[in-house]
């Protein structure tokens, strides 16, 4: 028994691919929705990876510090290192800033983590060029999706800074690319003020008659000092050594330091679940519709197709062609039209996917289930057509 | 004896009540194998209701059809399979050729023996042996749209020979040709008539060919009534 | 084939080529692109990297001694001064009439004095008397011309004259350490005085002039400060992480914000013994001569300490460092494989180059840079350059 369906699209094979590929394109911004969202995802665990922290210990009752602002002194880290089953604690900052480069400004997330020895929590994981920060001061690491090469002068706050080494996939949360400093420098970043503020402040102090007493100028100038003391962090990493135990440590943290940790777990979910929740449920929803509509266009165009055959399924079912032959000939062509229409989408989705904005991440698993979704979208769209073959009546080939 | 096929007081009425219409009030036909015999009335007497009785395609109300010594309806269908019906003993030769656009001229014929089972290369075979019986063998490869109208033609009359049929049922089959032409395809039908053992009845109110029938049934008022048209057979232009 | 078979095959098989492409070099299933480098054996230089300011070695605040009100100031900011320079004068307000009034004190005191020794004179004449009266008196009573009676009259009038030229001559004694008291004092005041006028203790520059005339200064503040501008260093703080080996005498690249292309050379003139816990630091001082205009005092500037090269060892790129499980090593690629050996590393220099003391041998193919974070099970593919 030959093909019907296979001689029906040699005959127009030129429309059918056509049809194919118009298709495919939407299944390849269908396929592309979900790597937005697995991009998003892998974003936020990238972040955590990056990090190399197995806890985060943050100020007390916040959900930082990607969630929310979250301050520390430095030296709490301190006893946080001397407590069992701590390997290395380490402070680090985060700011997100535009920073001018050229004519236009990028947003980065300028991270200050320590920088004394290496593979700290906080550093760069791997660098793709350059090397790691030697000097305590005015070097910076950045991530390839600033824009910035090895040897740019960067404007952070006040002071230019070199970048000796790039990285990638370093990224915040939101998909800014990474700066790192050294913690003393982004400590400046942060918690300095401008010149006109300090000015300000100066001369506030020098009014206060408690602050400034007379025939005392010491007083004011400890006053000073103090102000404009930098020594917070945004969070304190903790890496622990080879047997501990994460919800054990973090509960000794929390009881003794009386600080609030959180472990990978917890802070995978604070920033999956609170910080891109809404995000994902738009995406899903988004592909809901794409995915529906997709269905929609497939039925269309399988209906159309089969509706200019009505003659032909007449004659076939008046000289003898069983009711299911001529259903799974209609049947083939729309599996045939998915199947194109899948892998130009899966080469269209990888093809365009380095241009977006942020990452996407089109994963395998995903592919292969995209594929069945295609399957059974082609099926049951070629339901309204296979309806319409079977109730053709063969009496119609024989005139009035 | 008719033993091509045999039509027993087949009556077919749509609807039912005050809005009933009585297609067909009782219809007697009998053609013999290697016979052709015409099927002749006004529009609107029933004729397609009877090509359709006939083709297995709807079912009468009542009556007896037999083709060969198999009988198909006793007041109720005989067989369960009726495509298989019309694959196996019904052919079907229509107004155009209606062939299928996206087969060649081969797979086109050799599709109903291969609807019958038989193995690809078997019924292609077949099918370039007929179409070369039919004189259009040269084009077997060709898809319809290259053929000319009478090419096609001849292509659907070996479509509706291939699986050996002992009845087949044209319809109108001279309505788009002219004098010359339709004499000769009824001409070729009487050849494979006799060729082929199948008994022939087509469905026509063309002029031109009716003199040609040995047997006419003119349909009236859903009755047939048998008659002999005055003409003998002409001879069939080489 | 049919010319149509050669279309379709013209657009499937690039299609399905690419498909397959598509599949296996792009998203996860990618392999990673890594850079290599070989071990080598180099002479690492290490070198200290830290910022500071600029800062006067001496300053002097020159202020007075007692409350007063600032009369003039001889020297604005900038102007060198010699020693002993006037540099300003405090207005007395009431020392001088203080001094007067010392003097006044020390004139009378020297008056009771002189009055004092005349007492004593006319105490010691009445002693005289009464002796020779009492003498008399024995004598007669010798005689017998005289009562008992008036012999111990005359007796007591003796010791009587003799008490009261004791206590004249108490008296003078008295007189004359008032005098001493109220001399010291005044010579007080005057020392006073003299500071009001205050000069310049050693040579130097004017660096800040606190108050102008008619204010009025407390004891202990300062009115003009002054600095010696040949003694300049730089304060300068190194992490303590990276300040192994720095002491004094070692040279120095001094980089002012302000001439940042302009190094100057010096050398760390002491290390401090106080470190700064909180911002764990190491503070040390660096000299250095200037030539041409003075940089600012509290002007930031970079110091760069060059070690002396050790001798040659294994190194590697910094970047080629990583933390796997808690133990730091580089991955190394043996036989196809990755492997992820743990280092001994030494000391950095700034280009970013490490020792390595134990783990690697010469010539080991180590990764430097890699596109994604290396696991031991990666599939990754060699090229010459990232990104």
């Amino acid at each position: 028994m030959i093909s019907l369906a296979g001689r029906d699209i040699l005959h127009g094979w030129g429309k059918y691919m056509l049809t194919g590929v118009g298709l495919g394109l939407l299944i390849g911004v269908t396929l592309s929705m979900a790597g937005v969202y697995r991009g998003m995802v892998d974003d936020a665990q990238a972040l955590l990876d990056n990090s190399q922290a197995d806890l985060w210990v943050v100020q007390k009752d916040t959900l930082g510090p990607y969630a929310e602002p979250s301050n520390l002194a430095e030296d709490s880290e301190r006893p946080i290192q001397a407590m069992r089953g701590v390997a290395q604690a380490a402070g680090v900052t985060y700011l997100t800033m535009q920073i001018a480069h050229g004519d236009e400004d990028v947003r980065v997330m300028v991270v200050g983590a320590e920088m004394g020895a290496p593979g700290l929590p906080g550093q760069p994981t791997h660098l793709v060029a350059g090397r790691h920060i030697v000097r305590g001061h005015y070097e910076a690491v950045a991530d390839v999706k600033s824009g910035f090469a090895i040897g740019d002068r960067v404007k952070v706050r006040r002071n230019f800074y070199t970048i000796v080494g790039l990285t990638s996939r370093m990224v915040s949360s939101g998909g800014d690319p990474m700066l790192f400093l050294s913690l003393k420098d982004a400590q400046a970043a942060q918690f300095q003020k401008d010149s006109d503020a300090i000015l300000r402040q100066r001369a506030r102090i020098a009014a206060s008659p408690q602050l400034n007493p007379p025939g005392n100028p010491a007083v004011s100038q400890a006053v000073n000092a103090v102000q404009s003391e930098n020594n917070n962090v945004n969070a304190v990493l903790v890496t622990l050594s080879p047997n501990a135990q994460p919800d054990e440590v973090a509960a000794a943290i929390r009881r003794w330091q009386r600080l609030t940790v959180y472990t990978r777990a917890q802070m995978e979910e604070i920033l999956v679940d609170k910080l891109i929740a809404n995000s994902a449920r738009q995406i899903a929803m988004f592909l809901v519709i794409l995915s529906i509509v997709s269905a929609a266009i497939v039925a269309f165009i399988i209906y159309t197709m089969t509706i200019g055959k009505i003659r032909e399924i007449a004659v076939l079912k008046l000289i003898g062609t069983r009711d299911r032959t001529i259903a799974w000939m209609i049947l083939q062509q729309a599996l045939g039209l998915g199947l194109i229409g899948f892998v130009v989408g899966k080469i269209a989705a990888s093809l365009w996917a380095p241009f977006f904005p942020k990452y996407v991440l089109l994963l395998p698993a995903d592919s292969i289930r995209g594929f069945f979704a295609v399957m059974l979208i082609c099926t049951l769209a070629s339901v309204l057509a296979i309806q319409a073959a079977l109730k053709v009546d063969p009496a119609e080939a024989i005139g009035g | 004896m008719a033993d091509g096929i045999l039509i027993e007081n087949v009556v077919k009425t749509y609807g039912s009540g005050d809005t009933a219409v009585h297609a067909l009030r009782g219809v007697d036909m009998a053609v013999a194998k290697g016979e052709v015999v015409g099927l002749i009335g006004p529009s609107g007497s029933g004729k397609s209701t009877l090509l359709k009785c006939l083709g297995a395609v709807i079912e009468p109300t009542s009556g007896r059809m037999t083709i060969g010594d198999r009988c198909i309806y006793d007041n109720g269908w005989k067989v369960r399979d009726l495509r298989a019906l019309r694959r196996d003993l019904i052919g079907f030769i229509f107004q155009a050729p209606y062939l299928i656009p996206f087969l060649d001229v081969t797979d086109n014929v050799a599709l109903l023996p291969m609807l019958a089972g038989k193995s690809n290369a078997v019924a292609r075979k077949e099918a370039r042996d007929l179409l070369g019986a039919l004189d259009v063998g040269h084009r077997a490869a060709a898809m319809p749209s290259q053929l000319s109208g009478g090419e096609q033609q001849r292509v659907a009359i070996a479509r509706a020979l291939i699986n050996r049929p002992p009845v087949i049922l044209a319809d109108e089959p001279t309505a788009p040709l002219d004098g010359q032409r339709a004499l000769a395809v009824v001409g070729l039908l009487n050849d494979m008539a006799q060729q082929f053992d199948t008994a022939i009845i087509i469905v026509t109110h063309d002029e031109k060919i009716i003199p040609t029938f040995k047997r006419l049934y003119n349909i009236r008022d859903g009755r047939t009534v048998e008659e002999v048209p005055g003409a003998s057979v002409p001879e069939v232009p080489a | 084939m049919s010319r149509r078979g050669w279309t379709m095959a013209a657009v499937l098989v690039p299609l399905l080529v690419l498909f397959a492409w598509v599949a296996f070099r792009s998203g996860p299933l990618a392999s990673t692109n890594v850079t290599v480098a070989q071990v080598e054996t180099r002479r690492i230089a290490p070198a200290m990297f830290g910022i500071g300011t600029v800062e006067a070695r001496y300053t002097q605040k020159v202020g007075p001694t007692a409350a007063g009100r600032v009369t003039m100031v001889a020297v604005d900011v900038g102007d060198m001064v010699k020693a002993g320079q006037l540099l300003a004068q405090i207005d007395p307000i009431d020392l001088d009439q203080r001094i007067d009034a010392a003097a006044g004190g020390t004139a009378r005191s020297a008056a009771l004095e002189q009055a004092a020794a005349a007492l004593i004179a006319d105490a010691t004449a009445r002693v005289a008397l009464a002796r020779s009266q009492a003498e008399r008196t024995e004598q007669l009573k010798k005689s017998g011309w005289v009562t008992n009676a008036l012999v111990d009259q005359r007796r007591q009038e003796l010791a009587a004259a003799q008490a009261g030229l004791v206590a004249a001559q108490a008296n003078r004694g008295a007189a004359a350490m008032d005098s001493s008291r109220l001399g010291a004092e005044r010579a007080a005041l005057v020392e006073q005085r003299s500071n009001l006028r205050l000069v310049a203790p050693h040579a130097g520059l004017v660096v800040r002039r606190a108050v102008e005339p008619g204010t009025t200064v407390v004891a202990g503040q300062s009115v003009v400060e002054i600095i010696d501008p040949a003694q300049l260093w730089i304060n300068a703080r190194f992490d303590q992480t990276q300040s192994a080996g720095l002491a004094a005498g070692l040279p120095v690249r001094i980089a002012l914000r302000s001439r940042p292309d302009a190094p100057i050379s010096g050398t760390i003139e002491r290390v401090e013994p106080m470190a700064d816990a909180l911002t764990e630091e190491v503070l040390a001082k660096a000299r250095f001569t200037v030539t041409g205009t003075l940089p600012s005092i509290g002007e930031l500037a970079e110091v760069t300490v060059a070690l002396p090269a050790g001798a040659a060892t294994l190194a590697v790129p910094n970047a080629a460092v990583h933390r796997v499980d808690g133990a730091t090593g580089v991955w190394v690629i043996r036989d196809g494989d990755l492997d992820f050996v743990t280092v001994k590393l030494g000391v950095q220099d700034l280009g970013g180059w490490v020792q390595v003391l134990a783990g690697l041998a010469a010539g080991d193919r180590i990764v430097v840079h890699s596109a994604k974070a290396l696991k031991a099970s990666s599939r990754f593919s060699i090229v010459d350059a990232l990104p």
